[in-house]
């Protein structure tokens, strides 16, 4: 008689400890999912990027006195100091190469951290295979048909590729 | 007479389980509520846009190969405020206290000239 009402006890305590749980999970599932929201803009800010770099004259964009001409880089420009100074974000790094028309590298240059340099690490199968396996980071590249001057006052066509690596949380 | 006791207590114990159980029905049922309206502001998402908006206005009148200006106008319950110097953007709630401020940064440039102006309730960013 004892053990009866015992086990039924229990099955009492196990039902309300089932709605208790259930409850108090679907709660942390809203109330984490409403904190932890992604608000993914990194596609953004990678194209906002380039659009830095082609189209501003205090980054690669070439100048002279009279104007700035937007989608032409000045190579002479394309250094690490320079690419440091026209734009840095905490959360960003990126590397940006000239190719020629044939995809021979003209030159490179990067603003880049020791880490963010490891995950941009190019690998065979995939593009970038250490920052797959980080989902905090997310790697992407852009090419951009430009113009640059090749030698004194002769414009050649080539493509500006920039690969970039953003924290994402 | 131990049979009526016995009875008693019985009763005390099953109405004390009830009490318990009611209670912890108010404690969740209160969370809820507390939850839900907290989620039903949805303060913090606009909080979360508002930094991102400014920070990529700043990048893209930043990347402009001319003078330009733009003119951006926060929601009202909330601060946002561009840091210049350190180049981060900064949403502070004006009505919950509890809410912690969000920042976000923006892109810092040494050769071009971004400066952003409060006027009234606008945010002038300019390029000059």
């Amino acid at each position: 008689m004892k053990k009866g009402i015992l086990a039924a006890d229990a099955v009492e305590l196990l039902i309300k400890l089932f709605f208790v749980f259930t409850f108090a999970i679907f709660l942390y599932v809203v109330s984490y999912s409403y904190l932890k929201e992604p608000v993914n803009i990194a596609n953004l800010e990678s194209y906002l990027l380039s659009r830095n770099l082609l189209y501003s004259d205090s980054c690669l964009a070439y100048s002279d006195e009279v104007k700035i001409y937007p989608l032409q880089v000045d190579v002479k420009k394309l250094s690490d100091e320079r690419l440091n100074a026209c734009f840095s974000k905490e959360t960003m790094g990126f590397r940006v190469t000239l190719y020629d028309k044939k995809g021979r590298e003209v030159k490179s240059a990067k603003s880049l951290t020791v880490k963010q340099e490891g995950l941009l690490t190019r690998g065979t199968k995939l593009l970038y295979p250490v920052c797959n396996s980080v989902p905090q980071y997310k790697c992407s590249i852009r090419k951009d048909l430009v113009l640059y001057n090749a030698k004194e006052d002769n414009l050649a066509q080539g493509f500006l590729v920039t690969e970039v690596v953003n924290f994402v949380g | 007479m131990g049979l009526f006791k016995m009875k008693k207590k019985a009763v005390v114990d099953l109405q004390l389980s009830w009490v318990v159980d009611l209670l912890m029905l108010v404690l969740l049922i209160s969370t809820f509520m507390v939850l839900n309206n907290k989620i039903k502001t949805s303060q913090l998402h606009d909080m979360k846009v508002s930094v991102r908006d400014l920070s990529l206005t700043h990048d893209a009148v930043s990347a402009s190969p001319n003078e330009v200006y733009s003119v951006i106008v926060p929601k009202k319950n909330m601060d946002v405020i561009l840091d210049d110097s350190a180049c981060v953007v900064v949403a502070k709630s004006k009505e919950s206290v509890d809410t912690i401020p969000l920042r976000f940064p923006c892109s810092k440039s040494n050769l071009a000239k971004v400066s952003s102006v409060v006027q009234e309730d606008k945010i002038v960013i300019s390029k000059t």
